[in-house]
């Protein structure tokens, strides 16, 4: 079973591109300290120094800051922020879906209205808004994300455990006298966990964007190397120093491409019958 | 506390085999479900018992409430709206009906075991078959005797090398092997009942015979009493002691196998007979006796079977029969079989 899934998954290219562009990213937030030529935070006297400046391969910002190195240290932030967001989100998700699905009747019904509620909220104005009313920091940001973003994987595992729930198998273990926990977590959880990477796996770029766009409004953790606060940062010198906006940019472009298709390609490897 | 309800069902079970009080007592049960188009009498009025390590078929086509009779004895349904109205189902003296939910949470498995039609679909396609059948006894005691009982349960089936079989999947054994991995299932904690809802249904003929041999064995090694379902009068004359045979809801005639598959009493007994005899097994006695089951929301008056009956009298479509006595054990729910009741 998980060497046909490998089978599928290697065959499609986007999904392969996808899993190096992550590899590439983790290494990178791994290896930061070794690969920065500097300080992230270390200001010199080379301001807006263009790509090419001795010393500066990407070029220096308003500040004579590196931008290489702010570029490599962000993907930590990215990262920290991406994933402890999206597991925050799935782990959410899959307590509400499961126990929504697997109960049903009027908890489902309720549990059912409060995340249409939480789907219909704009996440970008809400996360804007928190951050705005209780500041900033790098745990607030992840709680923040994670508590908007839980409703798709929510609906996902609803659904799934809507189906199993009446399985044959179930019924056997309800036979057996098995708690419904214990039905809940070890009998129909395993069965899930395909749809739920997916997810996961998208929600971590959609974290990362979110992350970058609060950044990128000044609203990121002011202590941290980020891409967003990088943007934040070249929003007043974008007609003198374009690099400083491109490079960080093209960062969060990767990064959030890399997941989006190792999402797809877990997707497409899962459900082999979308092969068409 | 855990393992002594287990213990305790084992202990009982085998102090009370000498007394022959039966190990399950079913009286006047009545589970009705609750639909849409009306009330479904699925199991109307039907009394029941099985012998310490007994063997007792309940027969039927389908829709006759079998299975529903099953699932009131484990009070599990499948269908929502399905309640037992009254009734008592006593399991060693004990009246499962007012046990708690917690209580009987731990009967389930641990004394009264049920296995399917479909293994198949019984066991969970992500999780080793070694691990399904150690769950229930994992819930009682630790992992680690847990595993010992698996593997040991395994070879009881004649699983060979249960070792292996313990870390395989479902869909790596063949429809026979799992059959046998689900009666390991259900037999690695000791039940004192075992309900087997048309156990061979889905597998082929010659895996069948393997099946009930298996059934057969465990009844005589572990001592645990049978409660067969089944539409098939061959398994039951092959597996059984005793045989009840249900129709709409309600139990027409019972008794030794060798009385009623010998001498049926009921017409309906004797169609079913009459379908066994002529048609190959595998062919259901529905298509040999005219018509179907009753629609169980909307019952004929008086005996359920008079619009079916060949042998149909006035009297049958204004008063329902009571039971008759026809021979030494055997009963009879017809007019055909006396005036008054026994």
């Amino acid at each position: 079973m998980g060497r046909e899934f490998a089978r599928r998954f290697f065959r499609s290219r986007a999904g392969v591109l996808g899993l190096c562009l992550v590899a590439l990213v983790i290494g990178v937030a791994i290896a930061a300290p070794a690969l920065a030529p500097r300080d992230p935070h270390t200001t010199s006297l080379v301001t807006k120094g263009p790509p090419g400046t001795p010393g500066y391969p990407l070029g220096t910002d308003d500040l004579g800051r590196d931008i290489l190195s702010g570029v490599l240290w962000g993907s930590r932030a990215s990262l920290t922020v991406g994933v402890c967001a999206a597991a925050t989100a799935v782990t959410l998700g899959i307590a509400i879906g499961a126990t929504s699905g697997y109960y049903g009747g009027w908890i489902d019904a309720l549990l059912g209205r409060v995340t249409e509620l939480f789907q219909v909220i704009p996440r970008f104005v809400l996360a804007l808004l928190v951050v705005a009313l209780f500041g900033s920091g790098l745990w607030k940001l992840v709680l923040v994300i994670g508590i908007l973003s839980w409703p798709q994987a929510a609906r996902v595992v609803r659904g799934q455990f809507m189906a199993l729930r009446g399985a044959a198998y179930v019924d056997a273990a309800r036979v057996l006298g098995l708690r419904d926990a214990r039905i809940i977590f070890s009998e129909i959880l395993p069965n899930v966990v395909a749809p739920v990477v997916v997810i996961a796996s998208l929600d971590v770029a959609a974290a990362i964007l979110l992350e970058a766009s609060l950044g990128f409004f000044g609203l990121g953790d002011p202590n941290l190397a980020s891409w967003g606060m990088m943007l934040n940062n070249a929003q007043a010198h974008f007609r003198q120093a374009w690099w400083m906006s491109v490079f960080p940019g093209l960062a969060i472009s990767i990064t959030v491409l890399g997941f989006n298709l190792l999402g797809d390609g877990l997707n497409d490897a899962a459900n082999p019958r979308l092969d068409a | 506390m855990r393992s002594d309800g287990l213990s305790g069902a084992k202990v009982s079970g085998a102090q009370a085999a000498p007394t022959g009080e039966p190990l399950l007592e079913i009286r006047d049960l009545y589970t009705h479900i609750v639909t849409p188009r009306g009330v479904v009498r699925a199991v109307d009025g039907i009394s029941l018992e099985v012998a310490q390590g007994g063997a007792v078929g309940l027969v039927g086509e389908s829709g006759s409430g079998k299975s529903m009779t099953a699932f009131s004895i484990l009070r599990l349904f499948p269908t929502a709206g399905a309640r037992t109205i009254s009734g008592s189902v006593r399991l060693s003296g004990r009246d499962l009906l007012r046990l708690s939910e917690e209580e009987m949470r731990r009967v389930r498995g641990g004394e009264v075991a049920m296995i399917f039609q479909d293994p198949a679909t019984y066991l969970n396609p992500v999780l080793t078959v070694g691990r399904q059948v150690a769950e229930a006894y994992a819930m009682r005691s630790g992992w680690g005797e847990a595993r010992r009982s698996a593997v040991r349960a395994l070879a009881t089936v004649g699983l060979p090398d249960p070792e292996a079989v313990y870390g395989r999947f479902p869909h790596e054994l063949s429809g026979g092997m799992r059959q046998r991995a689900v009666i390991a299932m259900a037999t690695v904690c000791g039940p004192s009942l075992l309900i087997a809802d048309e156990p061979t249904t889905a597998l082929d003929v010659t895996i069948q015979a393997q099946i009930l041999e298996l059934l057969a064995r465990l009844r005589k090694e572990l001592g645990t009493a049978l409660l067969l379902i089944t539409h098939d009068l061959g398994i039951v004359a092959e597996t059984c002691e005793v045989v009840y045979v249900m129709y709409a809801g309600k139990i027409v005639e019972s008794g030794p196998v060798g009385s009623v598959l010998v001498s049926p009493a009921h017409p309906y007994t004797q169609g079913l007979m009459a379908g066994a005899l002529t048609i190959e097994e595998a062919r259901p006695v529905v298509a040999v006796m005219e018509g179907t089951v009753p629609d169980l929301a909307n019952l004929p008056s008086g005996c359920r079977f008079h619009p079916r009956c060949p042998k149909v009298m006035d009297r049958c479509a204004l008063q329902p029969p009571p039971e008759f006595a026809v021979a030494e054990g055997q009963m009879a729910a017809c007019w055909l079989c006396g005036e008054s009741p026994a």
